[in-house]
């Protein structure tokens, strides 16, 4: 079981995400903003952070940036499909996956970078 | 105003770019919820109807989504007409809120003002109300207060709506500045800003139609997002 946060400000998306994470057993810790997430991360040192790239109070990349949790694992969510965004993502986080996305596959991705 | 203009393909480009990326939220819930009812059969019956349920609002706020888009287009090329009929106002307040409330919640938004009775296209203030009303809880914390005010002089009616959110720059946005605006959203963490500015220039669309203005007050803290209806041939209530 891994502790996973997930920032997302659509509720009903970030609903999803976290019956997933449940239903295969580990522990969710949601929040709607970017800043709030920052800081329950501080406190809360989850395994993986699910981020969402468009938060209501900042750029999700910006969490990458803090000095004291950018060394956490992070699954990027986007609907941005931009090239230059999607070069960007792939040295800045552990995984990245465009919605929409199934829960299989959703599952399967958090395994995989649980896993390495 | 709405008439075709010149628009670069650059632009076309850039608001398709943005529309599509809207429109990929609302899919990625039902094709989350959807995908977690199958998967998992164990689930209470209680969590799958949550999860037809943001189904169905999210089918709806698609629909919602394409209406705007064929709304504008409409508005660009001249050819979006107004319904008028006598309406009472703040009863299609109250009506937009109501839909708003199915989305946030348990979100607090109040609302205040005298029964008047006025000429306007109803689909269209309804519309203006759930935008700008939906703007003000994207931009206000979890548990801030949305106020909608209703008020009115002999020329006419204005529609307030206040939120403390961080104090936006604009002032008296055009049409063709809102839209130009969109197309410069395509930076992270702008582009959450996108949807919010199409709700403007929606917003701004359908009040000039109906004869009015929409325009932002900064006094105190957050914003007043306000427009206005005439107040020719309007009937009182009690008569």
């Amino acid at each position: 079981m891994a502790k996973i946060l997930v920032i997302e400000d659509s509720l009903d998306f970030s609903t999803f995400l976290a019956t997933v994470l449940e239903m295969e057993g580990h522990q969710v810790t949601q929040t709607t903003r970017l800043q709030a997430g920052i800081e329950l991360a501080r406190r809360e040192q989850p395994d993986l952070v699910l981020l969402d790239l468009n938060l209501p109070d900042g750029d999700g990349l910006e969490f990458c940036r803090q000095p004291d949790v950018r060394d956490m694992a992070v699954i990027a969510m986007t609907s941005m499909t931009d090239d230059s965004i999607l070069e960007q993502l792939q040295t800045t986080v552990a995984a990245f996956f465009i919605k929409p996305i199934a829960a299989r596959e959703l599952h399967q991705l958090v395994r995989k970078v649980l896993d390495t | 105003m709405n008439e075709s203009s010149d628009v670069s393909p650059l632009s076309i480009a850039q608001w398709l770019s943005t529309i599509a990326h809207e429109l990929r939220a609302p899919l990625a819930t039902i094709k989350g919820a959807a995908t977690t009812v199958i998967e998992y059969p164990q689930l209470s019956r209680e969590r799958v109807v949550g999860f037809l349920e943001s189904i169905d609002a999210e089918a709806d706020r698609l629909t919602d989504m394409l209406d705007f888009l064929i709304d504008l287009s409409r508005f660009q090329l001249g050819a979006l007409k107004v319904r008028y009929s006598f309406n009472a106002l703040l009863e299609v307040v109250e009506d937009a809120l109501s839909e708003v409330k199915l989305r946030y919640g348990d979100r607090l938004v109040t609302v205040e003002g005298p029964d008047i009775r006025l000429l306007f296209d109803p689909r269209h203030i309804r519309q203006v109300v759930t935008c700008l009303v939906n703007n003000a809880l994207a931009r206000s914390a979890a548990d801030a207060v949305v106020h909608v005010s209703i008020s009115s002089d002999a020329r006419r009616a204005v529609v307030a709506v206040h939120d403390t959110g961080a104090p936006t720059t604009l002032d008296r946005p055009t049409f063709e500045q809102l839209l130009d605006q969109v197309t410069r959203l395509n930076e992270p963490g702008l582009r959450s800003l996108a949807l919010p500015v199409l709700r403007l220039a929606v917003s701004q669309a359908f009040v000039e139609l109906n004869g009015g203005q929409l325009w932002f007050e900064r006094e105190g803290s957050g914003n007043t997002v306000c427009f206005s209806l005439p107040m020719t041939n309007t009937v009182s209530l009690e008569e």
